[in-house]
């Protein structure tokens, strides 16, 4: 989830359910279109797929469900195109069980979404911190994370993000056979019995202890992941500055750096929109909802 | 929304200068010089600052002034006079207040108001941050 910008793959995630995720990310999608991107917005909200209604299409003749199910061979084929620029969506599948898809078929779709020859890649995320939702953000160089300003909302970032630097640490050290850390952060898991890992930094430290080298390599690898945070539907800015709340937290306790605190207003321009099953930077390309959106594409571009 | 000052001098002239000066900065500036009637104006405005002027000043209403200063609590207070009248202005039971002495500088006052104010409402806007940082830890059992 680190920010490079050589890399094409984007996700928007939203750990808390309804937060605006997929009306962010088919927007964003819009957006970067009309900057002169190749774009292609990815639904993985598997089981409960939504973005081609936001978009306004009524479905699509090919989904992610045809390339999971084996009845499309390259996930390229089930690229749906559109009327907006260089545009293309893939519609998510919802074939019963397909949110819980095999480890090999995960795999395959990670390659194939890495091979996508886009410009950039957008993935509309499922909600939650589930081992698919967070290994489908670790193939994103870039992590957009959707919050709302209520306390719910807050928690699950806060949660996600955890869960991702546990699972990413967790390969790192597998990968590289460093036992001794890895036990070391089974144990960081719980921080009742183990209050001196309660924090990244009480966890590297005494990783150090250990094996320095290998403590500062990991360390090395985590830097890397910053994120960026979207603050939505800030109506005061008391609101505002909950970003900067969430960022203090991560700092301190999961010793991750936030790249950049975004915020979108609240704007009734949105319902509106969606009633009528048109991308607000279609339908009210003015409003508050679809300025912000622009800036966010000229920040990530 | 701006912030109200009021200005409270026993000196016409003095008070008006302060006003006029406060007024070309973007402060929303109410003078006054009746003294002894100053803690019914400040309840009746309820301002964000509160200018006390010693200068020409009977004792009686220094006494006045230094008392109604010990009352307020959530205004800005800046005091204005001799460094010997001013002096009268602390002490254990006195809040803090913020002290400019003779001769008499507006263009300073004006600055003065907007730094206090600024990081006054800076403060209050760290403090909502710290209840929701808080209540965050508190939930996340990060404590």
């Amino acid at each position: 989830m680190s920010v490079d910008k050589r890399k094409n793959i984007t996700a928007i995630l939203g750990p808390k359910g309804g937060v605006g995720k997929s009306t962010i990310a088919a927007n964003l999608a819009i957006a970067l279109s009309r900057m002169g991107k190749k774009v292609v917005a990815v639904d993985l909200d598997l089981g409960a797929s939504n973005l081609h209604a936001i978009f306004g299409m009524r479905g699509s003749p090919k989904s992610l469900s045809d390339f999971i199910q084996n009845r499309v061979k390259n996930l390229a084929d089930v690229v749906s195109t559109t009327s907006i620029g260089d545009l293309g969506i893939i519609c998510g599948g919802d074939d019963p069980g397909i949110a819980n898809m095999p480890h090999q078929k995960k795999i395959k779709l990670i390659r194939h979404l890495s091979s996508l020859n886009y410009d950039i890649v957008l993935l509309d995320m499922a909600p939650g911190a589930s081992f698919n939702v967070v290994d489908f953000s670790i193939i994103a160089q870039q992590a957009l994370l959707v919050t709302t300003c209520e306390v719910p909302s807050l928690l699950n970032v806060y949660s996600f993000i955890k869960s991702a630097v546990f699972r990413r640490l967790t390969f790192f050290l597998k990968h590289n056979k460093w036992f001794e850390l890895l036990e070391l952060l089974n144990q960081a898991k719980e921080p009742d019995k183990h209050p001196h890992l309660k924090t990244m930094e009480g966890f590297f430290s005494e990783a150090r202890k250990t094996d320095a080298a290998a403590a500062d390599s990991a360390r090395k690898m985590l830097a890397r992941i910053k994120p960026l945070v979207v603050v939505n539907r800030v109506r005061t800015d008391k609101d505002a500055r909950v970003g900067e709340v969430i960022k203090n937290l991560l700092k301190e306790y999961l010793s991750i750096e936030t790249a950049v605190i975004m915020t979108i207003r609240d704007d009734n321009a949105v319902g509106d929109a969606i009633a009528k099953l048109s991308p607000i930077m279609l339908d009210a390309p003015s409003s508050p909802f679809s300025q912000d959106i622009q800036e966010i594409a000229s920040r990530i571009c | 929304m701006s912030t109200r000052v009021l200005v409270f001098s026993a000196d016409e002239l003095r008070g008006k200068i302060i006003r006029k000066v406060l007024d070309r900065n973007g402060l929303e500036c109410m003078f006054f010089n009746r003294i002894l009637e100053t803690g019914d104006d400040i309840v009746q405005h309820s301002p964000d600052v509160v200018i006390v002027d010693t200068e020409s000043c009977y004792p009686e209403e220094i006494n006045h002034l230094r008392n109604i200063c010990q009352t307020l609590k959530h205004e800005v207070v800046i005091v204005l006079g001799r460094e010997t009248v001013i002096d009268r202005f602390k002490g254990p039971r006195m809040r803090k207040v913020l002290c400019l002495f003779d001769p008499l500088d507006p263009e300073l006052i004006a600055v003065k108001i907007k730094e206090t104010v600024s990081q006054k409402e800076k403060k209050g806007k760290l403090t909502g941050g710290d209840m929701l940082e808080k209540t965050l830890k508190h939930l996340l059992h990060l404590n």
